[in-house]
């Protein structure tokens, strides 16, 4: 029940944008992937979409190569969020959202398909969206319209089986203020409890110590560190990744810890 | 059908096709009238509605494919294209001396479709980069591509010689005037599938909004969609032009219609598109033939008059769903 990447490399003319990665993702398991820009965050979520096809290594999904599912089960199987978040025409946000359940309907959204829409658009804030045209929605709105998509294309009724599915997300959370933010790390952590298998990539690290089971750090085409979240959330670690000076310390409340990126200048 | 140089009432009408199923109805008709109508203006009628529906479904395959409620294949020389391949058609066709009848015909649609397929490909190489569309750069193709096929076409009209092929005007505004029943029978038989298949590949269509690669994440064969879509609407573009020339607008205008008024799933505005398209040719044509009776307009003329300043309202009103 995994998803996973077995030392992926992509090479591009003489630019190497992964070097023999490697990664996986559980069924039930957020895997925040971190790094700077530039890291190969984004190649990496296209390899195991299947969007590309990588110069050495593969990407599988329980053990068969994503380039070998037939396209409609595995658009049964995975969902994926990219940056590209615009769309075409006069859409609503609801009619974007329901054309997540395409790989399961065919075309002819019943009862269920839009039962379980409208309660991920509810869940990501967007119930009082559904009938505004998706194209003058904000970034934001958008965004999260994007996340209930990707989230409604993997929910399983009762007749399609126990299958492991998963979500990969490509920066979910980018555009989003801080309550959304959670909001959309929330819908992760229950699709995650439902046993999906979720991989976002992940800017704010502070979310990736509070939501994710584990962390991937990379920089440079390569995974530096992969592990729980206070593991790999050290001040060494990060400040090399990041090339920025990191303050880490015990979050005061909760039992995660929290991640500082200290002003230039000030140490 | 009643409308033109030789009048006939709408009982008269009446009374004619009854008359040809054995039921006397309504008034009497002269014998004039009848075959006006039965030879000219039934099959003209239908032609107009068959064609407004080709062009209307070659406008929603087209955008949707391109994801831009800009795309008309008359205006970016698809249908130009079409035109020369018809054009050269009509001449092969008078050189096999078949230019009079079904093969003659099928021959005319068939010269239109390659060309309107190559214009379409070409357009499609130059205006897409990495799985986007740019719109501008279509727009800008199309414009160059439009006038190399109007060059070409009157070259061919001018070398040919050859009276069938028709004029330059013609193939630019288009003209119901010169239809007989092959025509319909033909369009017909073409326009009627090709919409039925446009109307299947609605929801695909739809997933293809959010992007190529996001539609390919839905489970939805990209290229093989691009390569259904294109054909169809190269088709339905070469099937128009072959029975009335280009017809500019109605591609444009019908769908964007359809989406505002109705609603935007494409296999709704696939089949709406395609009856709102042959009710409005049918208008545009009346108009063409009564306005300045008994001197025909070119029905192109008709829609442009009515596109270009939709198109414009369009570009101003849309312009946050272009600016992508």
């Amino acid at each position: 029940m995994t998803y996973a990447a077995h030392g992926v490399s992509v090479r591009i003319g003489s630019a190497t944008l992964l070097d023999s990665v490697s990664l996986e993702v559980r069924a039930g398991e957020i895997v925040a992937l971190a790094g700077p820009n530039g890291a190969g965050k984004s190649t990496l979520i296209q390899v195991l979409a299947g969007d590309r096809v990588p110069s050495a290594g593969s990407a599988t999904l329980e053990g068969r190569a994503v380039a070998e599912w037939p396209r409609a089960e595995l658009a049964r199987r995975r969902a994926v969020m990219s940056t590209d978040r615009a769309v075409a025409f006069a859409f609503t946000a609801e009619e974007v959202a329901l054309l997540g359940r395409l790989p399961l309907h065919g075309g002819d959204p019943d009862d269920t398909d839009r039962a379980i829409v409208s309660s991920l658009l509810d869940a990501v804030d967007c119930a009082h969206l559904a009938g505004r045209v998706y194209a003058t929605l904000s970034t934001g709105e958008r965004q999260r319209v994007q996340l209930a998509r990707a989230a409604a294309q993997v929910v399983a009724t009762e007749d399609d089986g126990p299958a492991a599915r998963f979500l990969l997300l490509d920066e979910p959370t980018s555009s989003l203020d801080p309550a959304h933010q959670h909001t959309a790390m929330r819908l992760m952590r229950q699709s995650a409890d439902a046993g999906r298998g979720v991989l976002a990539v992940l800017h704010d690290l502070n979310l990736a110590a509070a939501y994710a089971d584990r962390v991937v750090l990379m920089r440079e085409a390569r995974v530096v560190e992969t592990g729980a979240p206070s593991d790999v959330l050290r001040a060494d670690l990060l400040e090399s990744v990041f090339d920025i000076p990191m303050l880490v310390i015990p979050h005061p409340q909760l039992s995660h810890p929290l991640v500082i990126a200290e002003p230039y200048g000030q140490r | 059908m009643g409308v033109g140089a030789v009048a006939i009432s709408p009982t008269e009408v009446a009374a004619i096709f009854g008359a040809r199923l054995g039921l006397d109805i309504g008034p009497a008709f002269s014998d004039q009238q009848e075959t006006v109508l039965t030879a000219i203006r039934a099959p003209r009628v239908l032609a107009t509605a068959i064609v407004g529906a080709a062009w209307a479904g070659a406008g929603v395959a087209m955008q949707g494919l391109f994801r831009t409620p800009l795309a008309d294949p008359a205006l970016v020389g698809i249908g130009g294209g079409a035109a020369l391949g018809a054009a050269l058609g009509t001449a092969l066709a008078v050189a096999l001396g078949v230019v009079a009848g079904y093969a003659g015909s099928v021959l005319v649609v068939a010269m239109a479709f390659v060309a309107a397929v190559i214009a379409a490909v070409v357009i499609y190489r130059v205006a897409s980069s990495s799985g986007r569309v740019v719109v501008a750069t279509m727009l800008l193709a199309g414009i160059a591509l439009s006038a190399f096929f109007a060059a070409m076409t009157a070259l061919v009209v001018a070398a040919g010689r050859v009276p069938e092929m028709g004029s330059l005007g013609f193939w630019t505004l288009g003209s119901f005037a010169g239809v007989v029943g092959r025509d319909v029978v033909i369009a017909a038989l073409i326009v009627v599938p090709a919409i039925a298949l446009l109307a299947r590949l609605g929801p695909r269509l739809d997933a293809l909004a959010l992007g190529e690669a996001e539609a390919g994440h839905l489970g939805v064969d990209v290229p093989r969609l691009t390569l259904l879509s294109g054909g169809i609407f190269a088709l339905l573009t070469a099937v128009a032009v072959a029975t009335a020339g280009v017809i500019a607008f109605v591609a444009l205008m019908v769908p964007s219609l359809i989406r505002r008024w109705v609603g935007r799933p494409h296999r709704v505005v696939a089949i709406g598109s395609a009856l709102l398209g042959a009710t409005l040719l049918v208008v545009a044509d009346v108009l063409a033939r009564s306005l300045f009776s008994p001197v025909e307009l070119p029905i192109g003329v008709i829609t442009t008059l009515v596109g270009a300043p939709f198109f414009l309202w369009l570009l101003l009103h849309e312009r946050g769903l272009l600016a992508r």
